[in-house]
């Protein structure tokens, strides 16, 4: 089930916080928040439940353990157990088919790879209850005595199969000790409803103008004109953000409906004015998982240059690798790795001299992601360097007539897509409301708070009709 | 200070009130949706607009509940059917206009195949004109035919049943190879042809194999390709900036092709007809489509190269529907040519209106009326009133004529507006639709004992390799 379907908003989510809101022990609370994550996980096949109840098992048991002992080497020995069977499980389920068919590829064996369904949501359970038992080995939480409270942990609904990646540390107060307030569940309901219609109605709208432009096979590749390269890939790039941001948008809206505070995923990512500035505002549980469960663990900047070097090239080598079992993904990884890199011995320092030296950056920041993009969309690599090859000219003769109209046919659609990437919104909101706080006009002050009132669900009206008129609705993150 | 603490106290309460009608009205939307969704009574089944069968309830096995295919089966029914279903997709389309300036729309270019120069085989003489005279002809005065806006009043009223209703099943079987590309200029909709030239030669070997079936019988062939809208009606710069095939030598191909195989067959030019007719009404702007005038000058040429002498148009009682909206709306989805829609003009023959055609769903035949002026159905069914749309085979029987001529058209779609027309020429006329019988054709010629053979394409809808074997296939 996804968050951006009918059954979901209508059924599920709606039933979920009737029953939620009629019942008023935080216990009884938190088993309907189990119940309805466990009906939501099995939605997707009830057979995959089995391994997120084990891996929540695992981690439970182990973190109780290392919680148990007070030698340190004990310690250790449980959180290995718990990684190495976390993360076998994982390289199981989503790389045995990229190993084996690499392996194909070079000796030859064996001839028949086995295609193994990627369980939803794996990539984002499994890193949050690593984080979990990472988190108890080094005292920054305690162990949770029960297991049915780390399995509504790992499974609730709203963040289980498409991130954010939620430490336990965020919510472990929240799970026995939360409050709802009218302004929590106000301002989770405006979130879930800006989400839903930025994907419903905007990364789906922005998707249609990919999709029609970008090429899928090498013989579309090599006929595609620069003018649809560029534009295909602009309305990727919008539509990247759109969808995955909008999903943390849902997830954060929907544990303020119930009293969740949920860290923030997405800062406007493509404001920043550097690489590294990116990755600071581009899925942030990501990175910053990665940054405190490997960088950090394997000496970080600590150990000097050579060693830094090699540390960053296994976060952004393993950051390629979640994305996807496939080399594009390795290969855009270690494409920002390079950037960074550069940034780091010198760039950065360059870039941040002066606002003119910041707008360059943003200029060459948007770009290098830009291009990350291509490597992102295209799995099979021929196609991706074909396209790049496109952008920058190589296929003159192509006819561009159908990049022209396309935006043309949705000129103010893309021109208000691209605004929503930027905090323009948010801003005007703020300054609408402040304007509230301050006038002493009463129709002023109450037309914005009647207009800022029912704004979410004009959206998600908006967002019912986009979703029946489009059956187009893929998930992007799905497959991570 | 007073002011101040009472402007606090207001600012503070109308947050609050701004917070509880935030909740209250999201709610409400939310509970409405839900109940509204627990109403089956109140889900479509099927769809008008899109012409199929909406998404039923999935039935029930472990396995499939066990990898969430039944579950993903009832995530799709629950949107599929959702009660209102339709009008949300309405309103979504018609917010789809707000998004950019979409009077003109080029989606897809031609990129079709280089078309092979072929030798002309120098054409046969035209079978002899015996005495072919139609029941109306009897001032066969070779005038200039008057335009579709002209039309008479229906002197007679050829329909005396009312039309039967249509279907979901006839309704989904309108336009088996719609699919083609379509761009849109001046919020017409044109379609984007690309040659293909191994189903070209498919079409061509099929039509030589029928041929050469009834070679000993005297059959005369005749092959009518159809150019599509786009080459009669677009400028040569739109044509060249969509990179559009050319037609005209495209059909060069197909007849040279065709007779290098089959030199009896006669081949019959209406590009240039059509052409001369451009600024007519010959061809839809919604739909993909030649409206029964363009038909009628193909018709004329048809008469001239088998010996008839064609029947004025003035001569026809004829009906209008005012509004259709054909493919280029319902199925490539450019809601924007609404704003533009077609009219729709009905010729009836002269001889007789009936027809029996074989009902694919109910697997019998069926009696009903060549022409039916649909104007009290939905306006995108307008096409659907020529011949009861596609079917594997149909007959017409001329109850005034004894000349010893029958006729068998092998068609797609466009023949359903030509085929009445032939019938004041013939004692019978047969009607193969390729892509639904799944007989050899040669057994209705034989059986009908035909005299003539007529196969009429657009160039678009034989433009698939697999129909093009199909096609082959029956003709064998």
């Amino acid at each position: 089930m996804v968050f951006s379907s009918l059954i979901f908003i209508f059924a599920f989510l709606t039933l979920q916080l009737i029953v939620y809101y009629l019942v008023k022990s935080i216990s009884a609370r938190n088993v309907i928040l189990l119940v309805f994550s466990l009906i939501f996980y099995a939605w997707g096949g009830p057979k995959y439940l089995i391994l997120l109840l084990l891996e929540s098992f695992i981690s439970w048991l182990t973190a109780r353990e290392i919680g148990k002992t007070g030698l340190k080497a004990m310690k250790r020995r449980w959180l290995i157990l718990d990684v190495v069977l976390l993360l076998g499980l994982l390289a199981v389920f989503k790389y045995t088919g990229f190993f084996l068919n690499n392996l194909k590829f070079i000796i030859h064996w064996p001839e028949q790879v086995p295609s193994i369904i990627l369980p939803i949501g794996i990539s984002f359970y499994t890193f949050q209850l690593i984080s979990y038992v990472a988190d108890v080995y080094r005292g920054r939480v305690g162990a949770q005595p029960k297991y049915w409270k780390v399995l509504l942990y790992s499974s609730l609904f709203h963040q289980c199969i498409a991130g954010p990646i939620v430490r336990y540390e965020t919510v472990a107060e929240e799970i026995d000790h939360r409050k709802i307030e009218l302004s929590d569940v106000a301002a989770g309901i405006r979130r879930f409803a800006v989400g839903l219609a930025k994907k419903a109605i905007l990364a789906n709208g922005v998707a249609v103008v990919a999709d029609t432009l970008l090429p899928t096979d090498m013989t579309a590749a090599v006929q595609a004109s620069g003018p649809a390269l560029w534009l295909g890939m602009f309305a990727y790039m919008l539509q990247i953000y759109l969808d995955f941001s909008a999903y943390s948008d849902m997830a954060i809206g929907m544990g303020r409906m119930v009293g969740f505070h949920y860290l923030e995923n997405f800062d406007y990512p493509y404001t920043a004015w550097s690489v590294q500035g990116f990755w600071r505002k581009w899925h942030i549980s990501l990175s910053t998982f990665f940054r405190d469960y490997v960088y950090i663990p394997l000496g970080g900047n600590r150990k000097g240059f050579g060693r830094t070097v090699l540390n960053l090239f296994i976060v952004w080598f393993l950051t390629g690798m979640w994305h996807g079992a496939s080399w594009n993904y390795i290969l855009w990884g270690l494409y920002f790795f390079v950037f960074l890199l550069i940034e780091r011995l010198f760039l950065g320092k360059l870039l941040d001299k002066h606002p003119v030296t910041r707008a360059i950056g943003h200029a060459y920041a948007l770009f290098v992601v830009f291009i990350g993009w291509v490597l992102f969309r295209f799995t099979d690599l021929g196609v991706g360097f074909e396209v790049i090859k496109g952008l920058f000219g190589a296929h003159a003769g192509a006819n561009a007539l159908p990049a022209g109209s396309q935006l043309l046919n949705n000129l103010f659609f893309l021109i208000f897509a691209t605004v929503a990437v930027f905090p323009v919104g948010k801003k005007l909101h703020e300054a609408l409301q402040n304007a509230a706080d301050v006038t002493d006009k009463n129709w002023f002050r109450m037309a914005i708070r009647i207009g800022s009132a029912i704004l979410p669900a004009i959206l998600l009206a908006l967002s019912v009709l986009a979703l029946v008129g489009n059956s187009y609705n893929p998930f992007l993150y799905f497959q991570f | 200070m007073n002011m101040n603490l009472e402007r606090k106290m207001k600012n503070e309460e109308s947050k609050r009130f701004s917070e509880l009608l935030l909740v209250s009205s999201f709610a409400i939307l939310m509970v409405v949706g839900l109940i509204l969704g627990f109403i089956i009574a109140l889900r479509p089944q099927k769809s008008e607009m899109e012409k199929r069968e909406l998404t039923k309830f999935p039935s029930f096995s472990a396995a499939e509940f066990a990898d969430g295919e039944y579950t993903s089966g009832i995530g799709t029914w629950y949107a599929d059917t959702y009660p209102g279903r339709e009008m949300f997709i309405q309103a979504a389309q018609g917010l789809k206009l707000l998004y950019g300036i979409q009077r003109d729309a080029v989606q897809n270019v031609g990129n079709g195949d280089d078309i092979p120069d072929i030798p002309v085989i120098p054409t046969e003489p035209v079978p002899s004109s015996s005495e072919t005279k139609t029941p109306s002809s009897e001032a066969p005065t070779e005038t200039e035919p008057e335009t579709s806006t002209e039309t008479e009043p229906s002197t007679e009223p050829p329909q005396t049943t009312e039309p039967e209703t249509i279907d979901g099943n006839e309704i989904a079987k309108m336009n088996p190879q719609e699919a083609g590309d379509v761009n849109v200029k001046d919020l017409a909709g044109y379609c984007v042809y690309g040659f293909n030239l191994s189903a070209a030669d498919r079409y061509c070997e099929a039509v030589a194999s029928l041929q050469s079936l009834l070679a000993d019988r005297n059959v005369q062939f005749y092959e009518i390709m159809v150019p599509n809208n786009s080459a009669i009606l677009l400028d040569d710069a739109t044509k060249q900036a969509w990179s559009l095939s050319d037609e005209r030598k495209v059909i060069q191909y197909y007849y040279g092709k065709t007779r290098s195989l089959a030199p009896a067959v006669h081949t019959v030019d209406v590009f240039d007809t059509l052409l001369a007719h451009k600024n007519e009404y010959v061809y839809f702007r919604t739909d993909h489509h030649w409206t029964q005038l363009g038909a009628y000058y193909a018709y004329q040429e048809f008469c001239k190269a088998a010996g008839f002498t064609a029947n004025p148009i003035s001569a026809y009682a004829s009906d209008v529907s005012p509004t259709f909206l054909g493919s280029y709306v319902n199925t490539n989805g450019y809601k924007q040519l609404e704003a533009n829609p077609d009219s729709i003009t009905y010729y009836y023959p002269l001889s007789t209106n009936d027809i029996r055609f074989w009902d694919e769903e109910q697997n019998t035949f069926r009696n009903g009326k060549a022409i039916r002026n649909l104007k009290d159905y939905h306006p995108r069914y307008g096409y659907m009133g020529y011949i009861y749309g596609d079917h594997a085979i149909s007959y017409m029987n001329n109850p005034t004529l004894k000349n010893g001529r029958r006729c068998l058209v092998v068609k797609e779609s466009f023949g359903n507006c030509f085929v009445p027309f032939l019938i004041d020429h013939y004692e019978e006329v047969v009607i193969v639709d390729y892509r639904y019988t799944s007989d050899r054709i040669v057994k209705a010629a034989l059986e009908e004992n035909v005299t003539d053979v007529v196969f009429l394409s657009n160039l678009e809808a034989v433009s698939d390799n697999s129909v093009m074997n199909v096609l082959y296939d029956r003709c064998r």
